[in-house]
């Protein structure tokens, strides 16, 4: 992947006004929302600590919760797909879809099918994908990249929104009430559900112990993907597993606490196979297409590993002084605010996210919120150290190795000064440079010291 | 080596460590005892946003259920056979004097999408209800499909009032093995909403626009 530009967006965020105009608000008002629903448990701090060790103790677990989440699913009727990237993963989509007699496909907002660019290579296929999140689908018809993790469209201009919906043929005329235009997407997107053959969706959590996963939404347009269409396929990152339905619950309780200020979010769905012999709703196959892409490699790395715990809630965005900077835009990948600085720079490399590593002022208020008990800080300042370790083999850093070694010692200092300094002042000379002086201080204050001894 | 054995073999390579999970205590909010479950269930749905019945089982659930779905303008509901059977023939008999036209969800797939898109209300049973939460728990099947709480403009959910549990961990405890977990189950705690346009909140982006509970209990009844 080419370098991800964030200086430049984010010079560009800083200069949007209708971005700045929401950042003043949005991080605020998330922030407000959250401490407000989690003042509803009798101890949220301790509440926050035992979802981080739930989340800590399946990760350590991590490949037997697989193995036993896929028995499990597979008794229930569920197919089990394994794919180590993003191209496999996408191909085992295309597989399941070329199947079907149906170019339309349905999805829901997922962040692991941003990641690994299902929509447009879907297109590429001959298949129109239609997100059916509102801002979702918004950002697909604008093709803009997610600005928020819950809100991926809230910064779009009302009178932007109303002028694509006129266009699409959702309004007759101009019209700058939110909700009236939400009413007319309704309408387009009944038709669309109606008629469903395939849904995607993604998975909040996954139950290793009953086989489950889990949905959570506000919309209702997961809930429609699982009723309606006959094949419903979920994509998972390895990391989404718990033990128990228990578990999931716990966490699952602070999730919409977390993510958007709600004591819990409209629907939770918790899918335990495909339809039942006689059920006439729901889909006939489902199946659950396990994704690694680089997660496997996070696991290896101890100090990496907690990085995996995420729930994708958007906590951290929304205390991060960068994110109410510049928004989600120069993040440049499917995650942004601290989330992105720790998730990104893993799956895309660490070259390619240079300057996105360097956009974090180690403050810890994403530490401090975080449900999973991730410490950004600490797995920032560790992708940092890996980054410069990288620099090392290249030429820059083989130039700082040598200076840094020959500087970091007395007599290797002396002799490298000494045959350097005829070299380096030649060049000064030539460009104009400050010179070296003939004689370090060191040796100009012993000689100086010298003199004054002498009698 | 194929992509399952691949991802797991390069998980168990991992170097683990043997974690002893810290014996924490339930951080989580607890309601105020077995008497207090339903107030607070009732109290805290209609933060959620939804609209609550709240009558005497053996009582007129009909008419108020009745007179709910009059003041919404309602004129055709389909009912689950599991809500059918819940508010019994005395529900059935008040309908067909009031003008309302009530069936029963049809029993083939088209008919059911058709009829739950068509219909201005969907009556469904939840299993339970989660008092700390304002929620509640629908066990999809044949005799309460998922479509007619999702699809109608208005959702109406019928729940017993002994079947409202504490809170999510006694959920968990109601739906863990050895039962078989059934093909889905939903946690309803509102009408379907989005904010994704400015951050304006408004009701019945893909689903119900309104959400009506029927609280079924013994005692005396009121409205809220």
């Amino acid at each position: 992947m080419r370098s991800i530009p964030f200086r430049r967006v984010a010079k560009d965020a800083l200069e949007d006004q209708d971005a700045q105009r929401l950042l003043k608000i949005l991080p605020f008002a998330f922030r407000a929302l959250r401490e407000a629903a989690l003042s509803e448990l009798p101890d949220p701090k301790g509440a926050l600590k035992k979802a981080a060790e739930i989340r800590a103790d399946a990760l350590e677990v991590l490949p037997e919760l697989l193995e036993t989440f896929e028995k499990n699913a597979k008794a229930n009727g569920t197919n089990i797909h394994w794919a180590r990237d993003a191209k496999e993963a996408r191909l085992i989509v295309l597989g399941l879809l070329g199947a079907q007699n149906s170019k339309t496909v349905l999805k829901s907002k997922s962040m692991l099918t941003e990641e690994i660019g299902l929509r447009e290579f879907l297109g590429e296929e001959g298949f129109e994908t239609l997100e059916t999140d509102l801002g979702e689908f918004i950002c697909q018809v604008l093709g803009l990249p997610p600005f928020h993790i819950v809100g991926p469209a809230i910064n779009v201009p009302v009178e932007r929104v109303s002028a694509l919906f006129l266009d699409m043929g959702f309004i007759q005329g101009p019209v700058t009430d939110p909700v009236a235009l939400g009413v007319a997407a309704r309408e387009f997107f009944r038709r669309k559900f109606s008629e469903a053959k395939v849904g995607i969706t993604g998975v909040n959590f996954a139950v290793a112990e009953t086989g489950s996963i889990l949905g959570v939404e506000n919309e209702g347009n997961i809930r429609f993907l699982k009723s309606v269409p006959k094949v419903q396929v979920s994509l998972m990152g390895i990391e989404k597993l718990v033990p128990t339905i228990e578990d999931a619950f716990y966490v699952l309780r602070l999730l919409p606490p977390s993510c958007t200020g709600q004591r819990m979010s409209a629907y939770v769905t918790i899918d335990s196979g495909p339809r039942r012999f006689g059920e006439f709703d729901g889909p006939e196959e489902l199946h659950v297409v396990i994704v690694d892409n680089g997660r496997s490699k996070i696991y290896e790395d101890p100090k990496t590993r907690p990085a995996l715990a995420c729930i994708r809630c958007g906590a951290c965005l929304n205390v991060c002084p960068v994110y109410a900077q510049v928004g989600g835009y120069p993040y440049g990948f499917a995650y942004s605010g601290p989330m992105g600085l720790v998730w990104t720079p893993m799956l895309v490399g660490l070259k390619a996210a240079n300057e996105l590593l360097q956009a974090c002022s180690l403050c810890g208020a994403c530490k401090e919120v975080c449900p999973a008990g991730i410490d950004h800080p600490m797995l920032i300042l560790e992708l940092r150290k890996k980054l410069a370790r990288k620099r090392l083999l290249s030429l820059e850093g083989i130039a700082y190795g040598v200076a840094g070694f020959g500087l970091s010692g007395g007599m290797r200092e002396n002799l490298g000064l000494k045959i350097l300094r005829p070299f380096y002042n030649a060049l000064g000379r030539r460009f104009g440079l400050p010179l070296l002086a003939p004689r370090r201080f060191r040796e100009a204050f012993g000689a100086a010291q010298n003199k004054e001894k002498m009698p | 080596m194929n992509a399952r054995d691949a991802i797991l073999g390069r998980l168990k390579k991992a170097p683990r460590e043997s974690r002893q999970p810290e014996r924490l205590g339930d951080f989580q909010a607890r309601a105020p005892g077995k008497d207090g479950l339903t107030e607070r269930f009732i109290e805290r749905l209609k933060q959620n946003s939804a609209m609550v019945i709240l009558e005497k089982e053996s009582g007129d659930v009909g008419s108020a259920l009745l007179k709910a779905l009059q003041s919404e303008g309602i004129e055709r509901v389909v009912f689950t056979r599991a809500a059918d059977a819940l508010l019994g023939p005395a529900f059935q008999e008040a309908m067909q004097t009031s003008g309302v036209v009530g069936t029963l969800a049809p029993e083939d797939e088209e008919g059911l999408k058709r009829a739950a898109f068509q219909a201005y209300a969907g009556v469904s049973v939840a299993k339970w209800g989660v008092s700390e939460l304002g929620a509640l728990a629908l066990v999809h099947g044949k005799e309460n499909p998922r479509l007619l709480s999702l699809a109608p403009p208005l959702s109406v959910i019928v729940l017993k009032a002994g079947s409202i549990l504490e809170d999510l961990r006694a959920l968990a405890i109601a739906l863990a093995p050895p039962l078989a977990m059934p093909s889905q189950v939903t946690l309803v705690s509102g009408p379907s909403q989005s904010a994704d346009i400015q951050g304006v909140p408004f009701f019945g982006m893909h689903g119900p626009k309104k959400l009506l509970a029927v609280v079924l209990q013994d005692g005396p009844s009121k409205e809220g």
